[in-house]
């Protein structure tokens, strides 16, 4: 009735992250591209979080591998950095869930910013132009987003009956 | 709070210093380029087809809206001026094909090996990488329809790019406009060669004409055909700005692609290139013509 405990939601939620991540905005200035949110990032620091018992920094890094096929970037670079948000979900899951939606927003943009730094910095040194926008546009936008993305999937979650959802943070933020 | 975290930390710990020496593996396998990695990459990336699809389903979507939606006299118009274009292009083809024949035999008369056509395929986009320092698409035509990477990719108004990668399924395309793509190129009108490189967004340079080479803005620049990448004389672009500064060694040259390279959804790729033989001696016999 309900494949993997539920588990089906967290993968689906990843395949619509990866489609997020390259759907085609054709209208608007150039510089908009630089705004969009690090969906993995949002996705899987929510799960690390609302269903710490449910993913890890394995299954973020192997995630990682499909993001960086679909974007054409190095193999590795997005797992390493999905793990690592993934690790600091797990650890700050409790304190978490006492945060107002405010704190909840600024750790995602402290995560966000570092994974971009790391993340241009890595592209930088595989001979791609550097850019700062790149770093500060999609940490910004993926703290914005986080809310929606933590509310659309708690609802989902608690609808599918998701296993090992964690007490407090089941519930929307 | 650290007994709390102590037992779970002790398990994650040593996972994610793995997991940090497998990335550092994978990314130093990529930078020094030695494309043990193909493999994964082409599982990997024929696994994530489907994703590409709806991604650009949105799209694809839109072009079938606005046909089934439009007017019965515009799509009627649109008929008659595609008829028109279409029967400009055939008289145009046939003349070509006349010059080409021609072409031919006087090819034979110097002993050069003759031209075959190319083997073209049509392919759609089905991807544009979205990091906005790279300029690179993906198709839906892959090594299953045999395409591999090098051959070139054109639109209808000329040279789009390379194919960089390849999966059974889809193909990753290289733009002219990236800044790690160059195509060597010539000036049909003084018949000048120059190797024009991608600027990303900004001006697009030809590399280091000297300050005493004949271009002028308006020059069409063709593919020439040098280093065997490209298929030869297929328009690459026009030069838009040439700057000539006599204390200089080097000329400033700015191009703009003359391919579609945002609009087109639909591109050619250039399977069999039309391999010349000997380009060194065709390049002489055409500089001394």
């Amino acid at each position: 009735m309900n494949p993997l405990r539920g588990g089906w939601l967290i993968l689906l939620s990843l395949v619509g992250a990866m489609v997020l991540a390259v759907a085609r905005v054709d209208a608007g200035p150039d510089w908009l591209a630089w705004l969009r949110p690090d969906w993995a990032i949002a996705v899987m620091f929510y799960w690390g979080v609302a269903a710490p018992s449910r993913v890890g920094p394995m299954s973020a890094w192997v995630a990682g591998l499909f993001f960086d096929v679909l974007l054409a970037g190095p193999l590795g670079l997005t797992g390493i950095c999905l793990a690592f948000a993934t690790y600091i979900a797990k650890r700050l899951e409790e304190r978490l869930s006492l945060y107002t939606l405010w704190q909840q927003m600024a750790v995602v943009l402290g995560i966000a910013l570092v994974i971009g730094l790391v993340k241009r910095t890595v592209l930088f040194l595989l001979d791609l132009e550097w850019s700062t926008w790149g770093v500060f546009g999609p940490a910004l936008t993926t703290s914005l987003v986080y809310p929606a993305v933590a509310f659309v999937l708690s609802m989902a979650a608690r609808r599918v009956e998701l296993q090992g959802l964690s007490g407090q943070l089941g519930r929307a933020p | 709070m650290a007994s709390l975290f102590g037992a779970r930390q002790a398990q994650v710990r040593p996972l994610l210093l793995g997991l940090t020496l497998a990335s550092c593996v994978l990314l130093g396998i990529e930078k020094a380029g030695l494309g043990w990695l193909l493999p994964v990459r082409s599982v990997l990336a024929t696994m994530v087809v489907p994703v590409q699809y709806v991604a650009e389903s949105p799209h694809i979507a839109m072009d079938h809206l606005i046909e089934f939606f439009s007017a019965r006299s515009r799509l009627m118009r649109r008929n008659a001026s595609l008829e028109r274009e279409l029967l400009m292009a055939r008289s145009e083809t046939a003349r070509t094909d006349a010059i080409l024949a021609e072409n031919d035999r006087l090819r034979e008369l110097f002993n050069l090996p003759a031209r075959l056509p190319d083997d073209l395929l049509i392919a759609e986009l089905i991807e544009v990488i979205p990091d906005p320092t790279r300029y690179e698409i993906v198709v839906d035509k892959g090594g299953a329809h045999g395409v591999a990477v090098g051959q070139a990719v054109i639109d209808s108004a000329g040279v789009f790019g390379q194919v960089v990668e390849t999966t059974p399924l889809t193909g990753r395309v290289l733009l002219v406009t990236d800044p790690s793509h160059a195509i060597p190129v010539q000036v049909i009108r003084s018949k000048v060669f120059a190797i024009a490189s991608g600027g990303g967004k900004g001006p697009h340079l030809l590399d280091n004409p000297p300050v005493t080479t004949d271009i002028v803005a308006g020059d069409n620049l063709v593919s020439s055909g040098l280093g065997r990448r490209f298929p030869r004389d297929y328009p690459v672009g026009v030069v838009t700005r040439v700057v000539k500064d006599p204390t200089q060694q080097y000329a400033q040259v700015v191009w703009e692609p003359s391919a579609e390279l945002a609009r087109s959804r639909l591109v050619l790729v250039v399977l069999g290139g039309r391999q010349d033989a000997e380009p060194s001696t065709d390049a002489v016999a055409e500089i001394g013509d």
